[in-house]
C-alpha cells in the first residue's frame, strides 16, 4: 500500500529517514519507486523473468540491511545501481560457468539439439510477427556484456551519462565512446536480423 | 567525412550536443548524402523504440514476498540481539553468583573467627585481670623451700 504522504520526498531525503528512524514506510516508498526499474534492468541483461524478480528484491533488501552504507555524497539511484548491476554481472558469470560446464558434457550427437540463441535464427523465422520491443530485447542478449549493460542503463533507463559513469566506475569520455559503440553494433545486430526499427 | 566521424555526428546531432554552426552544417549534409540520412533515421528511431520500451513489472507477489523476506531478517536479528543479552546477563549472572558465594565465605569466616575470640575473651579478660591483681598467697617457710628446690631441678634438667 503506497503512503501519500512520502510522495514529495526526494529518494535521498527517504533513505536518510529510513537510516536515522528506521521508518519503514519511507523504505517501503523507495521500494515503489524502484521494483519495476531494477527488475526491468536485470530482465533487460540477463533475459530471464524469475532471476529479474529475485535479483530485484535482493538488491532491495541488501538496501535494507546495509542502509548505513549509503553516503548522501552520492545519489541514492546511483547507489541502488550499482548494486543490482553488481548481482546482474554475478548472475552472469555464474551462467556462463554452468553453461561452459553443460556444453563440455554434451557429445557430439547433442549439439544438434542446442536452442538457438536469437542471432542464429534465420531472418524468415518468425521474425516478421516481432514488434520491436522484443526484436530490441532479443538483440540486446547477443549485445557483449561491456555494451549490454552500458545501453541499458543510458537508453533504455535512461540515466544520465554521468551516473552511467558513477555506477560502472568508468571514465566519461570512455562512457560516451563505449555507447556509441553499442548502439552501432546494435544496430548492425538488429540489421542482420534483415529488419529495421 | 570518414565513417566513425559520421557516426559519432549522428549521436551528438540526436542527443542535441552539437554546436549551432555544426549543426547547420550536419543538416545540410543529411539533405545532400542519403546514406547519411538513412542511417541517423534508423539510428534515431532505435533510440526512440529503446526509450519506449515497456517497463518489465514486479509480479503482484512482490511486496508480500519482499517484506516476509524482511520480516524473517529482523526476526532473525532481535533473536540474536536477545541472545546476545541473554548470553551477557547469564555470564554476569554466573559472575554474581560466585562473587556472592565468596562474599558469604568470607563473611562467615569473619563471623566465626568473632565467635571464637568472644567465647575465649571472657576468660582472657578474667585471667589477664587475675594477672594484674594483687593476689595474697599465704605459704609457710617449708613451702617456699619445697618450692625452690623444685625450681632448682627445673633450671638443672633445662641446663
Amino acid at each position: 500500500m503506497r503512503n501519500d504522504k512520502y510522495i514529495d520526498f526526494t529518494d535521498e531525503e527517504l533513505i536518510l529517514m529510513f537510516q536515522k528512524t528506521e521508518d519503514r514506510s519511507a523504505y517501503t516508498e523507495l521500494v515503489n519507486r524502484y521494483k519495476d526499474k531494477l527488475k526491468s534492468f536485470v530482465f533487460r541483461f540477463i533475459n530471464d523473468d524469475a532471476v529479474a524478480e529475485d535479483l530485484a528484491q535482493e538488491t532491495l533488501i541488501k538496501v535494507y540491511i546495509k542502509k548505513d552504507l549509503y553516503k548522501p555524497v552520492a545519489k541514492f539511484s546511483t547507489w541502488i545501481y550499482t548494486i543490482v548491476q553488481n548481482l546482474a554481472k554475478t548472475e552472469l558469470r555464474k551462467r556462463k560457468r554452468r553453461a561452459t560446464f553443460n556444453f563440455t558434457d554434451l557429445g557430439n550427437d547433442d549439439m544438434e539439439f542446442i536452442a538457438k540463441s536469437p542471432d542464429d535464427m534465420g531472418a524468415d523465422e518468425e521474425i516478421g510477427d516481432k514488434n520491436d520491443s522484443k526484436i530490441i530485447h532479443e538483440s540486446l542478449q547477443v549485445l557483449d556484456v561491456e555494451f549490454r549493460n552500458i545501453i541499458i542503463f543510458r537508453d533504455i533507463q535512461e540515466l544520465s551519462y554521468d551516473e552511467v559513469s558513477k555506477i560502472l566506475q568508468i571514465p566519461l569520455g570512455t562512457v560516451k565512446s563505449r555507447i556509441n559503440r553499442g548502439r552501432f553494433k546494435l544496430k548492425e545486430i538488429i540489421e542482420q536480423k534483415g529488419v529495421t526499427i | 567525412m570518414n565513417c566513425e566521424n559520421n557516426k559519432d555526428k549522428i549521436i551528438s546531432y540526436i542527443e542535441n550536443d552539437l554546436n549551432e554552426n555544426d549543426r547547420r552544417l550536419f543538416e545540410e549534409e543529411l539533405k545532400n548524402n542519403s546514406d547519411l540520412n538513412s542511417e541517423y533515421i534508423e539510428m534515431k528511431n532505435l533510440l526512440d523504440s529503446m526509450k519506449n520500451l515497456p517497463e518489465v513489472k514486479t509480479s503482484s507477489n512482490f511486496m508480500v514476498s519482499l517484506n516476509s523476506k524482511i520480516d524473517e531478517y529482523e526476526a532473525k536479528k532481535n533473536y540474536k540481539w536477545y541472545n546476545t543479552i541473554f548470553d551477557s546477563v547469564s555470564t554476569n549472572v554466573r559472575l554474581l553468583q560466585g562473587g556472592i558465594a565468596a562474599l558469604a565465605i568470607i563473611f562467615v569466616i569473619f563471623l566465626g573467627t568473632n565467635v571464637l575470640d568472644s567465647d575465649n575473651s571472657q576468660p582472657l579478660m578474667l585471667s589477664n585481670s587475675n594477672l594484674t591483681e594483687d593476689v595474697e598467697i599465704n605459704l609457710t617457710d617449708s613451702e617456699i623451700d619445697s618450692l625452690i628446690d623444685s625450681n632448682k631441678e627445673i633450671d638443672s634438667v633445662i641446663e
